[in-house]
């Protein structure tokens, strides 16, 4: 199914990183990013700290390092092309900026992998309800990782049915075909749309998303997100008090 | 059969908002305890009347559950009184895990968390998908979707079960292991459905549907026997039934 390939992936290993809280991840995770961008230009160096952490967990977490390099190639375009312009433009200011810029990127993006690579989409989910994100939101990323993945499976046996009947030839047509499939899975989303309304409806639903309450995070693991945090609470003074 | 009427349609009209006209007059009732079956053909109008027997679709004071029109029936009873199964089980399922789709009647019913949770283990564990409840509804089989969809509903205890297309899409033992689910239930139900042979396995009466009337209603051997009637209708009576 090409939804098990989107998400979920590697989410049922038993590595030390699967095993944390959904909500010490999330806490951990959105620590890390804030830690990340606070870091000045003039210390670039000091990222090396955070890349340490961040590869140091990608290998305690078991996830495959192709899956994540795969993953990270999503920046490689912009990163390639802001390069090729801090190398090529005459200020001494550009390079550093855009390692700094580029380093970020992709550090935080590196961060966001390892979050997704190790945890469901449903603890995710619960872990953002805990943590008072609006249930609108929740209740529409919940929306949104459901459907996408059955979406996307429509789209996948759409085209297996295109390809079947033979090759496209000739780029307009293509562009053609590929038109009307997206098309015709968009009015198959807005169809399905109504039709979950409708359940909805037909077990009650009036407008709030109903949740489930949570158990407590056990103690010991709260000890993580103070690690992390002590990280980079001493990165962030390394960098402002030079 | 001396069973008090749970549910009674009476001279129902719908049409939908581009003119066309769905249901041109459906009557049919339904006792305590009784399986009827909704036979015909694509688009004679089985979804659209199934809508109607929860208060999705109303207006026309027509259908009335335990003698109440639905419109006089506050929503949220309505709709745990008359549990409304839909034909893709995808559709059904839309939230995160298995365990909170179950809970999310109970909970908009006004049950505590801790209570939901438990009628949705209960629920969960009677329909055979104990194990499921912390996986994801879209990575399930087909089978098992069927198996938790249905438990979705169960889930808010209703006393009239109306099943879309229950058995769509499964493998035969897939088949036989809803059918089999769907006969240890309780509950009255109302079955739209073109699989004739689960009608002869599951329900006591059928109704034939067509054009958005019903055509014939009588005891399921009587009606599945009657090929002429089927034929006519755009069905075919099964091979040894």
């Amino acid at each position: 199914m090409l939804s098990h390939d989107l998400m979920d992936a590697w989410t049922h290993l038993h590595s030390p990183v699967h095993r944390l809280d959904a909500r010490v991840k999330l806490v951990c995770a959105v620590v890390v990013v804030l830690g990340i961008v606070m870091v000045p230009v003039a210390h670039n160096d000091l990222l090396l700290a955070y890349a340490t952490l961040l590869v140091a967990a990608s290998s305690l977490s078991m996830l495959p390092a192709r899956w994540i390099l795969g993953r990270l190639a999503i920046v490689a375009p912009f990163l390639l092309l802001g390069t090729v312009a801090a190398v090529l433009l005459p200020s001494p200011e550009a390079l550093p900026l855009w390692v700094s810029l580029g380093g970020k990127c992709l550090l935080s993006l590196l961060t966001a992998v390892l979050l997704a690579g190790t945890t469901t989409s449903a603890e995710l989910l619960r872990g953002a309800q805990a943590l008072h994100i609006p249930r609108t939101l929740i209740a529409l990323s919940g929306f949104a990782i459901t459907y996408i993945a059955v979406l996307a499976d429509e789209a996948g046996r759409m085209i297996t049915a295109m390809r079947s009947r033979g090759r496209v030839r000739g780029t307009v047509r293509r562009l053609r075909v590929g038109g009307s499939l997206i098309a015709s899975l968009m009015a198959r989303a807005a169809e399905r749309a109504e039709r979950i309304a409708l359940a909805m409806v037909s077990r009650g639903y009036r407008g709030t998303m109903p949740m489930l309450a949570q158990e407590r995070v056990p103690a010991a693991q709260w000890a993580v997100v103070v690690a992390i945090a002590a990280i980079a609470g001493a990165v962030a003074w390394a960098g402002w008090s030079a | 059969m001396s069973d008090p009427v749970l549910l009674e349609v009476a001279d129902l009209r719908f049409g939908w908002p581009s003119g066309e006209e769905a249901l041109r007059g459906v009557s049919l009732a339904l006792a305590e305890g009784e399986t009827l079956a909704l036979i015909g053909r694509n688009g004679a109008g089985k979804s659209t009347l199934l809508l109607h027997l929860n208060g999705i679709l109303h207006g026309t004071r027509a259908v009335r559950v335990r003698g109440t029109p639905v419109e006089d029936w506050p929503a949220d009873e309505l709709r745990a009184t008359v549990g409304l199964v839909f034909e893709d089980p995808r559709d059904q399922l839309f939230m995160p895990t298995v365990l909170e789709d179950v809970s999310f009647g109970p909970l908009n019913l006004g049950l505590r968390s801790e209570q939901a949770r438990e009628r949705a283990l209960s629920v969960l564990a009677g329909v055979g998908a104990e194990g499921l409840a912390d996986r994801a509804p879209h990575h399930l089989s087909a089978g098992q979707m069927r198996r938790v969809a249905l438990a979705t509903v169960l889930a808010m205890e209703p006393e009239l079960l109306v099943i879309d297309e229950p058995v769509m899409a499964l493998d035969p033992e897939g088949r036989e292991a809803i059918i089999a689910l769907l006969a240890s239930l309780p509950q009255a139900k109302i079955i739209a459905t073109h699989d004739l042979a689960l009608v002869g396995e599951l329900c006591d009466t059928v109704a034939v549907m067509d054009a958005g009337r019903i055509h014939a209603t009588g005891p399921v051997g009587e009606i599945l026997r009657d090929g002429g009637l089927l034929r006519a209708h755009g069905l075919r009576a099964p091979r040894n039934g």
